[in-house]
């Protein structure tokens, strides 16, 4: 599975968005790619899943890739339930 | 015993003053330390290495238009000075990348050592703007003393440390307002701007009136995609300049014949390319180090609160964002013309600092003083990135002056031209 964290400019806060979503889904027991890139480069790269934050979601209106929302970069209880709510969804949790 | 200091020699003689290879090497051993897989390895050491060459030839890309806006501002406004060249970031790269990579490492210790030991207890995990402070740092130290060699890195580092340990707890007050809990901190170089942004916002407005209760047109959107907005707004520089100073004065002496509209527009396409390829590169190369750093402070100050980029509160007020955005730009260009007509500078607006500062000013003064601190906070931060570019870039005349037209936040401007004034009083 690949998951892109996306911001503004690709920067620092994706990273940061990055090293929390791996960890979320270490503890869930995932395996992903998880790369951290700006809104341009994600609407070109083929993944399973975005996760970004709400000011970058309509710079991404015309892209195929589920969007995963997420207020708090760093709240790992908030990353965890947004991300099992998709995974959910797909099938890929029960 | 001869053999080995041959070695180290030829190590630090061939691979330390290379900073491409001294960054790869870096994530190497980090990537060995975290036990990661050898394919993980290879790939991540490299990338390291790769980014950090790519983010040069963004450079030079983006810098090269920057650049070219001197010269019609200073035709336009009939300012006679020439614009401050110095060594130039390509070769000043070159020149000093290796002990700006290593300072930054040797100041993320110190500043693991004071979250460790003091009551503040930031980490500082915006990766890109640590290599730019650690960048800047060296640039104005290099510019106005003699220091170099150890001396140098040892200084820079120890500054480095104490500024990403102190600047996140200078801005805590309002970074607590703004996400609603003490959990993360402000690890952004637009830190002076949003702290008066959140300062000031306190009294033009009241919080209740928050901005995110106003509707923005979404087809402004658009503007938050950083090529477009980057591209468009040098266009739109370069465009109000030629028509001042003239279009046949710039079709004769800037652009070699070409129409000055397709000349305005090109460049101002070319800019927002090579911020692209500068960040791309950027990005590939904090990618392994920042995890590995974020690692180590895990396991040594458990309880560490990181500092993290600026946009990560743009989140808690996206239209707030939106205001402080067009507030900064719109100030920093009406700032270009009064300064360029007054002839007391020439103003080149650094388009990636109206992006990170302008949003992060917005949402600091919308927390205090809701949609009116959030336009205030875009004027106070043109004012103060405007003038700090008027107090640094004489400093640093000497070496990296390109830096500041094409990137100079509050806190290089203000911090860096005070580091700066003191190195030239002491004489070292």
């Amino acid at each position: 599975m690949k998951i892109l964290t996306v911001c503004g400019a690709g920067q620092g806060s994706s990273l940061i968005l990055r090293i929390y979503v791996e960890e979320v889904l270490r503890a869930m027991g995932l395996k992903a790619q998880v790369e951290a890139m700006d809104g341009s480069w994600a609407m070109s790269t083929p993944a399973d899943l975005i996760v970004t934050g709400p000011h970058m979601v309509k710079v991404l209106s015309s892209t195929k890739t589920p969007i995963v929302v997420v207020k708090n970069f760093v709240n790992k209880a908030e990353i965890r339930e947004k991300l099992e709510e998709h995974f959910k969804q797909k099938g890929i949790l029960p | 015993m001869e053999a080995i200091r041959a070695l180290a020699q030829w190590l630090i003689d061939n691979i330390f003053n290379q900073p491409a290879l001294l960054l790869g090497l870096v994530a190497f051993v980090g990537l060995i330390l975290q036990r990661k897989p050898f394919g993980e390895i290879m790939m991540g050491s490299l990338k390291t290495a790769g980014g950090f060459l790519i983010m040069n030839t963004g450079v030079n890309t983006a810098v090269a238009v920057a650049l070219k806006l001197a010269p019609i501002l200073n035709k336009a406004f009939g300012v006679a000075s020439e614009p401050y060249v110095g060594i130039g970031m390509t070769k000043f790269t070159e020149m000093y990348g290796a002990p700006v990579a290593t300072a930054m490492f040797f100041g993320f210790l110190i500043n693991l050592l004071l979250a460790r030991l003091t009551p503040f207890k930031y980490i500082y995990l915006t990766g890109h703007l640590m290599w730019w402070m650690s960048y800047l740092i060296i640039a104005v130290i290099t510019a106005t003393s003699g220091l170099s060699g150890a001396p140098l890195i040892m200084l820079t580092a120890v500054l480095l440390g104490l500024y990403w340990t102190l600047q996140p707890a200078y801005t805590q007050k309002y970074a607590a307002k703004i996400t609603g809990s003490n959990d993360i901190a402000l690890g952004h170089t637009s830190a002076l701007a949003a702290l008066a942004a959140g300062w000031i916002g306190g009294f033009v407005g009241k919080p209740e009136d928050s901005a995110e209760k106003l509707e923005i047109p979404e087809r402004w959107a658009f503007m938050k995609d950083l090529l477009v907005f980057s591209s468009l707004l040098n266009a739109a520089a370069l465009l109000i300049a030629s028509l001042a100073a003239g279009p046949a004065w710039v079709q004769k002496n800037v652009t070699g014949g070409q129409n000055f509209v397709v000349f305005a527009l090109l460049q101002g396409i070319t800019y927002g390319a090579g911020l692209t390829i500068l960040l791309a590169g950027v990005r590939m190369f904090i990618a392994e180090i920042i995890p590995a750093f974020k690692g180590i402070a895990d396991k040594l100050v458990p309880n560490a609160k990181p500092a993290v980029d600026g946009p990560v509160f743009w989140n808690f007020a996206p239209t707030s964002m939106l205001l402080g955005f067009f507030s900064m730009t719109i100030t920093m260009f009406v700032l270009m013309i009064v300064l360029g007509v007054t002839k007391l500078w020439v103003l080149i607006p650094p388009m990636i600092v109206l992006f990170g500062t302008g949003g992060t000013v917005g949402v600091f003064g919308n927390a205090t003083g809701g949609w009116k601190g959030a336009i205030i906070g875009g004027i106070v931060g043109a004012l103060i990135t405007a003038a700090g570019q008027m107090f640094l870039i004489p400093i640093i005349a000497k070496t990296v002056p390109d830096l500041v037209y094409f990137a100079g936040e509050a806190d290089w401007n203000w911090w860096g031209g005070l580091l700066g004034a003191i190195l030239r009083l002491l004489r070292l």
